[in-house]
């Protein structure tokens, strides 16, 4: 019952075949921790959380309750925090993305991740990602945000384990040693 | 802690816990678990409601079911008792969940020493409270259980 003039229609049972999907497949370019890539989507409506997990295998970005409330697959999409789960993987075309394994690199971590190791900020470490890209983001736009700020940001994720009393020292710490980083790169 | 007598609303502004886990073998993820089981029991205490309709959670998300997040967390104090268990691994006890349970209980003392209404029921929200600080019959007043009231 297929009309030979349309190759495809979505509710063709074959859709799910390859062919079908080489027909539907789309590409998506954008920056992501630093590096440009280019991938084909099938659907640009997806969110960014399944093709950040799934299409190019960063699970270090958590799934937690996938309607933008819990905060832990946060990301930083163009300086901003923002909940991948509900963010149309379509529209980050030519954005520049940042996810939790795009910190730190051959030098140690990131100053804000030894912030949560330091001050012992995470116990199941499931929200952990999504606290420290929502600190990060902050940190980029505000290098010395008042506590207002940073409680604030940390409100915005969910954490089951902590009480978030060691998540706030570790944004405490995280400033201090964000500060620290920067009088060390101006001085070499 | 505080009642807003206009609507019920409970804002918690301080709690300490003293602990007995046995011989504290790593004191900063000892004190999370405290910290973390306080949260937990806030929102036990005043905002997790589960109830369920033909074996289905009512409120399958977190719109409806209120976490406590960092903004209502209130200021804590976390102390730990010298002590040793000799059946334990080192002199150690658990301490995952004790410092959860008693959280509901002295909240709900709280609010019936603040404000004379005591609920019977978990979770404490600011609707039981209000209509139990306007209808006589449900509340019990603090001369009842022989608690002194000031207001907070």
């Amino acid at each position: 019952m297929t009309d030979p003039l349309i190759p495809f229609s979505p509710h063709d049972t074959h859709a799910s075949e390859p062919e079908a999907r080489k027909v539907m497949s789309l590409p998506l370019r954008f920056r992501l921790n630093q590096e440009d890539v280019e991938i084909h989507v099938q659907d640009p409506t997806v969110p960014l959380l399944d093709v950040l997990r799934g299409d190019l295998g960063l699970t270090g970005t958590k799934s937690g309750c996938a309607i933008g409330y819990c905060g832990a697959c946060t990301v930083v999409v163009d300086g901003e925090a923002v909940p991948s789960c509900v963010q149309m993987a379509g529209l980050v075309e030519g954005r520049d993305v940042r996810t939790v394994e795009g910190l730190g690199g051959p030098d140690g971590l990131d100053p804000v991740q030894n912030a949560f190791v330091k001050c012992s900020g995470l116990q199941c470490g499931f929200c952990t990602p999504g606290h420290v890209m929502a600190l990060r983001a902050l940190l980029d736009e505000d290098p010395d945000p008042g506590e207002e700020r940073l409680r604030e940001t940390v409100d915005g994720n969910y954490c089951r384990c902590t009480g978030y009393v060691k998540i706030l020292d570790s944004a405490r710490e995280a400033v201090e040693l964000e500060r620290a980083a920067r009088v060390a790169r101006e001085a070499r | 802690m505080e009642v807003d007598p206009a609507t019920g609303a409970v804002t918690v502004l301080e709690l300490a816990a003293v602990v007995d886990c046995g011989t504290v073998l790593n004191p900063p993820l000892a004190e999370g678990q405290v910290e973390g089981a306080i949260a937990q029991g806030l929102g036990m205490a005043l905002t997790e409601r589960f109830d369920w309709r033909d074996g289905a959670p009512t409120r399958p998300n977190f719109s409806d079911y209120k976490l406590p997040t960092a903004g209502v967390m209130p200021q804590l104090h976390v102390e730990f008792a010298d002590s040793y268990e000799p059946t334990g691994p080192f002199g150690a006890k658990g301490v995952g969940e004790i410092a959860l349970d008693p959280v509901p209980s002295i909240i709900a003392s709280a609010v019936a020493d603040a404000v004379g209404v005591r609920v019977h029921e978990l979770p404490i929200t600011a609707e039981k409270i209000y209509w139990g600080m306007r209808d006589e019959d449900s509340v019990r007043t603090t001369s009842d259980t022989g608690e002194e009231g000031d207001g907070r």
